[in-house]
């Protein structure tokens, strides 16, 4: 070839770049594969398609595009590397071999004498070993560490010609091919099943030599490794295999004589020098071999001993002289369960340092061993076949995935090199704790871990070390502890080296995977917020799809004033439908001041109901039970990008590339209760916001008793640098209540415990009469310094078991000792009123710990002044960025707690005549607890975490009675008072009542007396205060004015509001300037809120941005609005100081695409619907042309019934594998309606349908069991006995029914129902009972309200399109569509049915 | 035909017992005030339940004006009536009609739909379903009915223009 140049290895080193020199292969190949114009290497014709497509279009999936692989750079010129091919040095020596390459016992060596590099040769024929070879094509990829490389040699020639080809190869590093022993016991002829990587016995070796040149005889022995490995060979026990004519049987073999059975299997250990023909070995598996020269031996591992064949220094391996021709390889039945079989793909990711190798995008290969150690060759792009790996289908909630398991027995060829520059990212593993943590685990919770490696590298990166999460040689880490917390015992495997796990391989339980669906994923935050933008997404698509035919679009629009709005979807999913697992810290964002959960990757709004004071802002929380809440407009469809990936996908996890929202207008935020959530024990690199949040500042001290009359808003955007001093403030109304709290500091050491209650309850009493008033108005009391004496603490817990001593101990702090020291002062008017009390504290871990406290009035009660109004002083509370914790945690109309500091706090003068300049600032240092009041006597032995209210117990959803889902944004003190807060006084019945005068009196001055919406027609009575209004300088702009009051209500819709309306209805003139912009905007917008009670509804008009607009306001939002100012009658007006609470959410979804096997969710609108819509006869609709009517009728008979399985479309949409949520969609059914007038058809589709239908209904076990349809029911819970579960279930084999009813058969409905299915499954008689039953069963149901439309001769079209091999409509036949269907509440109808009749 | 006809009607017990019988007709036909009725609906309390073995249950369903006697028949799997029809059918409907039956206790407020028929003179309704009604109001919320639809609907003569529709309508079921 003329124009070739020579290159030499030490150039390629020197270039240290990826090259090809595959040039050559362009001039003499046909099978050549161009790609971009370069020659690349060559690959089998059925692979070239896909190849082809994995250069051109590298796999697009979320939330990355892989950047494009660059294809390997060629020379533009033919190319010759000239140099010889060698086997690995057997004594492990790192002469020959690079050091940097850790498969050292693997790899061929390629040499030309200007370097070594490793190498690997496609169709190695062995006879080029040793030899000089003329390399015509290759690939030469440099190491990533370190700087050597890796020949990948595709084509080569021979130069010498004249070489003889050999069958017969030496193993050991004295035996010739002239001497062979041919010895019955020293021959194995076989198939070459598997091979085993190398491994290292330390052992001491006899250096018997025998040659006369060394000490005659001598024997001599040295401590060494020995190197070595496994081969597994199948033997064939016919005559002629165990004859001597081993010629013939090898020609045999070759020839494809099928009288041979490999069955037998049998081992042979190849050590020393024998070592080095690992990587020839490797290539023959499949093959028929013969060793000879071999030795039988037993080897002892532990108490097990193995009869096997070792080499000695006379071993051959023996080759046929033809082609191989292949034993076909052995396949077993598929099931996932860890069986071994043979795969072959394109390797399209390599993540982990090597240890997951993705496959076609689709499989996963786990080589996580140390030992394994896979060729260098394992590039992306790279076509490989792999023998005896594990097949694996693990059940995760969160994916679907097939996953391959490597083992000793695995062997990993490749095919084809890789024509892309991707380097070869496996280097030298280092032995760590986690290492053998993964390796200890089954494979398939091995990719669990490493999935979580990734996903807790991604997350905390930057505030936790690489040490903290990977841990080290000798220190777990935060993966490792967090895992081992959560792995069942099941998927831990005993390892037992690499000869048991090889010879007994099915013994070691290698494979062998175990069921369990509990393992679920720590994603990044921005993978789950990629993931729910994906299934908000999928919703509206499906939404979409399920349109009515009618031509109800899925944008429901709501009309006020004239003008129609989208309405806002909120749907709710749990925890178990997502199968994920929310890690982070809890911070204030900067820039909404809203409460998030955030890692590295991003943040996520949460709601916390039970969000406690004792917050630890440096601690990372873990939250396994949570629910989701998607609120949006349906109106974003172009985003349809978003569904190609799946976020929770394997290679998503493993890619770090960040991801950034892409919806606008969807508010996505979690909710779940700090008690469900764990603390991960690491402390965060984070600057801390210097608030420990802990009970620290409760142990001693003197504290004030605040009651929060009001929150004010934040007035301007908070995204000022938190650390900067110009930061905003937020600030909340209190009242003080004259009441201090004292609480003497505590001897942390001793415990004594063991109080009784009646002891105690003695005491109490004691001490309150002593101090009564009348007992002390002569006297003026002085608290004892309290470090005189220790006090003393005591679990709650431990109250009840008692002991003498203990009984004392705590009746100490009772005794006279406590008694106050008295003003000599006589006849002073100033009193103090002391009141001994119990104080419980809870901390994060729900631990309450008992301790006591003295109550005490500060300010003096006259004679005569009990029961006569005090006042009492006002406090404005200023929260600073770092207090915003603080901030979010109160409540209006609760009682807090506030350590006394007379710099912070300058209304805590004597001078209380000053009150309404009383002003706090709350930093991170001056903690506020809330506080609540309880009688002795509640006070019980059980700590009240033990039993948490049934309403929190089972999950953190509330499930209505209707089915729908709600969850509590507030926890109600009223449910569980000692829960909720902070700290618990436990008082006397005697100091109760006194206390109990203050704050009625305080509840009422504070006007917090919640109206109704009903009681806001009137408002002369509401309580409020009065806003007037200064005369204003400009004499065209005059304020509204009225009274402020507090609205409680059910949020029907919220929208963006027209300025002009605004003006009309709030009857002034100038508002300045209204931005008129999206909620979701930080923008501040105008917003008509619609607020009802169960009778009436309020409008709520005004200016809100962002930062105010609480989470989760929305139709189907309980919610408190607090000073809002009255205009008129069902008019109110937002104010700048308007506060709104949002008390719980529930699910709004305007409509309902699937039918759960929940009850549809009660829905606002519809429910108006239903009012407003007259009711008529079927009989009168004939005559009448009302276009909408409501009847009261039941189900006669199904004309058309259209089921369809709804997983179709979007597979991963339902999700509800774990809660079993059933799906069946309904896209048209008609029925025969009859309501004792007349009858008429009705068409109805989804949930409106499955009413009609009965699907949600019990159906008794008896009548199902009767029906000749029998299922294997695991549980009996309410799901599993309607209707719609079995449907399901008969859906899950059918993708589409289509039941028509032929005849009249109004008395016999399933007589003449016809069925046709859309699957290859044959529509099998016993789901055609249950189906006839469900249809028969849905003709005697209950009366149902139905809102229907006359359909227009388009509509009839239309729904004869739909049916169009069912049967012919007549359009002149009145067909009404059902908007509504509901059940009849009787006593409704009945009152509306009387006022008709009497009028 | 009268849209009555095909419709189960809902009147009040004194009201059904005082419906009219033409022997001759064929279909047998009743008529309330000149108007054939041919299936009717009944709320009411049973007050009486009688067993005949497989064979049948009679009931009497007492809405506060008056008892309509019911009969449920259980015989679908021995009658040579349904002999005709697939057998999977028969034995289906023979599931549902005892399952009805055994809803059918005393003192339960039954909401009951059949055909009028007539056994010995006396009016009865032949069963075809059962719901029985866990809301006491349903018996209240189907008074009003029953003299909402006497008053809107079976006393209104129906106009021959009504006829018509409804005939069309009919024939097209």
């Amino acid at each position: 070839m003329d124009g070739v140049k020579i290159v030499t290895i030490a150039e390629l080193l020197k270039r240290s770049r990826p090259l090809t020199g595959a040039s050559s292969i362009h001039l003499s190949s046909s099978s050549t594969i161009f790609t971009n114009g370069t020659p690349t290497s060559r690959i089998p014709s059925e692979r070239s398609r896909e190849f082809q497509l994995l250069v051109e279009a590298p796999t697009t999936s979320f939330p990355c595009q892989k950047p494009n692989p660059n294809v390997l750079s060629s020379l533009n010129h033919p190319t010759l590397i000239i140099g010889n091919l060698n086997l690995p040095s057997s004594d492990g020596g790192s002469t020959s071999i690079p050091l940097s390459c850790s498969s050292r016992y693997s790899c061929f060596i390629f040499s030309d004498g200007s370097s070594t590099v490793c190498c690997d040769v496609l169709d190695i024929d062995f006879n080029i070993v040793g030899k000089q070879i003329h390399v015509l094509a290759w690939n030469f990829v440099p190491f990533k560490y370190g700087d050597c490389g890796f020949l990948e040699i595709v084509r080569w020639s021979l130069p010498d010609t004249t070489v003889s080809n050999l069958d017969a190869f030496p193993l050991g590093s004295t035996s010739s091919v002239c001497k062979e022993h041919f010895k019955a016991g020293s021959r194995i002829f076989g198939r070459l099943e598997s091979v085993s990587p190398v491994s290292v016995v330390p052992c001491t070796v006899q250096n018997r030599t025998s040659d006369s040149e060394s000490n005659c005889g001598q024997n001599s022995s040295s401590r060494r490794n020995m190197s070595g490995f496994l081969v597994e060979m199948m033997l064939c026990e016919c005559p002629l295999c165990g004859s001597k004519a081993l010629e013939n049987a090898l020609h045999d073999s070759v020839q494809g004589k099928s009288c041979h059975a490999f069955l037998r299997p049998v081992f042979v250990y190849l050590f020393g020098s024998a070592s080095s023909w690992h990587p020839a070995l490797y290539k023959l598996i499949g093959n028929v071999v013969l060793f000879t020269g071999l030795k039988k031996k037993l080897i002892f591992t532990g108490k097990e001993s193995y009869a096997m064949f070792t080499t000695t220094d006379k071993a051959l391996l023996h080759l046929p002289r033809l082609p191989a021709l292949r034993l076909p390889f052995r396949s077993t039945l598929m099931r996932g369960k860890g069986e071994l079989d043979l795969y072959t793909g394109i390797i399209t990711g390599v993540y982990m340092q090597g240890m997951v190798v993705e496959l076609d995008g689709k499989v996963w290969l786990l080589l996580t061993d140390l030992l394994l150690v896979p060729p260098h060759s394992l590039r992306v792009g790279s076509l490989i076949s792999l023998k005896n790996v594990h097949f694996v289908q693990p059940k995760f909630s969160w994916t679907k995935v097939l996953l391959l398991g490597a083992c000793y027995k695995t062997c990993i060829n490749v095919k084809s090199f890789s024509p892309l520059e991707p380097l070869c990212h496996i280097q030298a593993q280092k032995q760590s704790l986690l290492r053998k943590f993964i390796d200890s685990l089954v494979f398939s919770a091995r990719l669990w871990l490493l999935l979580m490696v990734s996903s807790f590298r991604k997350k905390f990166s930057g505030i936790l070390s690489e040490k903290d999460i990977l841990g080290s040689k000798h220190k777990v880490g935060l993966v490792q502890m967090y895992a081992t917390s959560y792995l069942p015992p099941c998927v831990f495997q005993p390892r037992h080296g690499v000869f048991m796990e090889f010879c007994k391989h099915d013994e070691c339980g290698c494979g062998s995977e175990s069921n369990y669906a509990d393992l679920k994923l720590v994603v990044p935050i921005s993978n789950l917020v990629g993931y729910c933008e994906a299934m908000w997404v999928k919703l509206l698509a499906q939404m979409d799809s399920d349109s009515d035919i009618m031509g109800n679009s899925r944008n429901v629009s709501l009309s006020c004033e004239e003008k129609s709005y989208g309405r806002l979807i909120r749907r709710i999913f749990s925890s178990k439908d997502i199968g994920v697992v929310l890690m982070g810290n809890l911070q204030i964002s900067p820039s909404s001041g809203r409460l998030q959960l955030s890692d590295v990757t991003g943040s996520i709004d949460v709601v916390i109901p039970d969000f406690p004071s004792n917050w630890d802002v440096s601690s990372i929380y873990e939250v396994q039970d949570y629910s989701l809440v998607f609120e949006g407009l349906p109106t974003q469809t172009d985003s349809l990008g978003l569904l190609k990936g799946d976020p929770f996908s394997c290679n998503n996890i493993f890619h770090h590339v960040p991801f950034t929202r892409k919806i606008d207008r969807l508010a996505i935020y979690a909710h779940f209760y700090l008690k469900d959530a764990n603390r991960v024990n690491v402390p965060l690199h984070t600057p801390s916001m210097g608030w420990s949040g802990n009970l620290k500042g409760l142990e001693s001290g003197m504290f004030h008793l605040l009651f929060i009359t009001h929150k004010f808003p934040a007035m301007q955007h908070l995204q000022g640098d938190p650390i900067t001093s110009n930061m905003p403030s937020l600030f909340v109304e209190a009242m003080m209540l004259p009441w201090d709290l004292f609480l003497p500091l505590e001897n942390g050491g001793t415990h004594p415990s063991n109080a009784p209650m009646a002891k105690l309850k003695e005491d109490m009493k004691y001490n309150v009469t002593e101090n009564l008033p009348e007992n002390l108005c002569n006297k003026r009391l002085k608290i004892a310094p309290a470090s005189s004496r220790p006090l003393t603490s005591v679990s709650l817990c431990d109250l009840g078991k008692s002991s003498e001593e203990s009984y004392n101990c705590l009746g100490d702090c009772f005794s006279p000792y406590w008694k106050f020291s008295t003003n000599q002062k006589a006849g002073s008017s100033n009193h103090l009123l002391e009141m001994p009390c119990f104080v419980t504290a809870r901390a994060f871990d729900h631990q309450n710990t008992l301790r006591s406290g003295i109550l005490y009035r500060k300010k003096p009660y006259s004679k005569d002044c009990i029961g006569a109004n005090p006042s009492f002083q006002k406090v404005l509370l200023e929260f600073k960025f770092e207090g915003f914790f603080n901030y979010q945690y109160l409540r209006i109309g609760q009682y807090y707690i506030l350590k006394q500091c007379m710099e912070e706090l300058p209304c805590n003068s004597e001078n209380h005549g000053n009150l309404n300049n009383g002003q706090a600032l709350i930093t991170s240092t001056s903690p506020l607890w809330s506080l609540s009041f309880f009688l002795h006597g509640t006070l019980s032995c059980e700590p009240p975490y033990g039993h948490p209210p049934d309403v929190y117990s089972s999950s953190n959803t509330v499930i209505l009675s209707d089915g729908s889902s709600k969850l509590l944004f507030q926890e109600f003190p009223g449910q569980s008072p000692e829960t909720c807060s902070d700290v618990n006084l436990y008082l006397s019945s005697d100091a109760m009542n006194l206390l109990k005068v203050d704050i009625e009196t305080l509840e009422k001055q504070s006007g917090m007396t919640f109206v109704a919406p009903v009681e806001a027609i009137n408002f002369s009575v509401c309580i409020g205060i009065k806003m007037t209004v200064p005369g204003s300088a400009i004499p065209d702009c005059r304020l509204p004015e009225g009274n402020l009051i507090s609205l409680h209500g059910h949020i029907v819709d919220v929208h963006n509001f027209d300025c002009n309306s605004v003006q009309n209805c709030l009857r002034y003139e100038a508002i300045g300037d209204i931005h008129h912009l999206k909620f979701f905007q930080g923008l501040p917008s105008n917003v008509c809120i619609h607020l009802s009670n169960d009778c009436n509804i309020v409008r709520i008009h005004g200016n809100l941005c962002k930062l105010v607009f609480p989470i989760g306001m929305g139709p189907g939002a309980s919610a408190t609005f607090h000073r809002l100012l009255v205009l008129g009658q069902y008019e109110l007006m937002l104010t700048p100081v308007s506060f709104i609470v949002i008390n719980s959410v529930k699910e709004v979804n305007h409509l309902s695409d699937t039918c759960s096997h929940q009850h549809p969710s009660s829905d606002d609108s519809y429910d108006s619907l239903l009012e407003t819509t007259p009711c008529g006869l079927i009989y009168e609709l004939q005559c009448l042309e009302s276009k909408t009517m409501r009847f009261n009728c039941r189900v006669l008979a199904i004309n058309v019934l259209v089921l369809e399985k709804s997983e179709g479309k979007f597979e991963k949409l339902p999700l509800r594998k774990q809660s079993k949520t059933l799906l069946v969609r309904i896209p048209l059914a008609g029925f025969v309606l009859d309501d004792g007038s007349s009858s008429f058809y009705c068409w109805a589709n989804a949930k409106r349908a499955a009413t009609m239908l009965r699907l949600y209904e019990k159906i008794s076990d008896k009548a199902l069991n009767s029906s000749c349809w029998r299922l294997k029911r695991t549980q009996t819970d309410k799901a599993t006995s309607t209707a719609i579960y079995y449907l399901d279930k008969i859906l899950s084999k059918y993708n589409r029914i289509i039941v028509k009813n032929c005849g009249a058969a109004l008395d016999s409905p399933c007589q003449d129902l016809t069925f046709s299915v859309t699957s290859d499954n044959v529509f099998s008689s016993s789901d055609e009972n249950l189906l006839k039953f469900i249809i028969l069963n849905a003709c005697g149901g209950s009366v149902l309200n139905v809102v229907g439309s006359v359909m227009d001769s388009d509509a009839i079209v239309k729904l004869q399109k739909e049916i169009s091999d069912m049967e012919t409509l007549n359009p002149s036949v009145k067909h009404i569509w059902a908007r509504e269907v509901r059940h009849l509440n009787h006593l409704e109808d009945a009152r509306n049915k009387i006022k008709e009749l009497v009028r | 035909m009268d849209p009555t006809y095909g419709t189960h009607v809902k009147l009040l017990a004194f009201d059904f017992l005082s419906l009219t019988q033409k022997s001759s007709s064929d279909p047998i036909c009743f008529y309330r005030k000149g108007r054939p009725v041919s299936r009717a609906e009944t709320v009411g309390v049973v007050v009486s339940r009688e067993r005949k073995g497989d064979k049948f249950l009679k009931f009497l369903v007492d809405d506060g004006t008056g008892c309509i006697p019911c009969i449920l028949w259980l015989n679908h799997l021995n009658s040579p009536y349904f002999s005709r029809c697939n057998p999977s059918d028969v034995r289906l409907m023979a599931d549902m009609a005892a399952g009805f039956a055994e809803e059918i206790k005393l003192g339960a407020l039954a909401r009951v739909r059949g055909r009028i028929t007539s056994y010995r003179g006396a009016l009865q309704i032949t069963v075809s379903d059962v719901f029985v009604e866990r809301d006491p109001n349903a018996q209240i919320s189907y008074w009003l009915d029953s003299i909402r639809l006497a008053v809107n609907c079976y006393n209104v003569l129906p106009s021959p223009n009504f006829l018509k529709h409804h005939h069309q309508q009919n024939h097209k079921r």
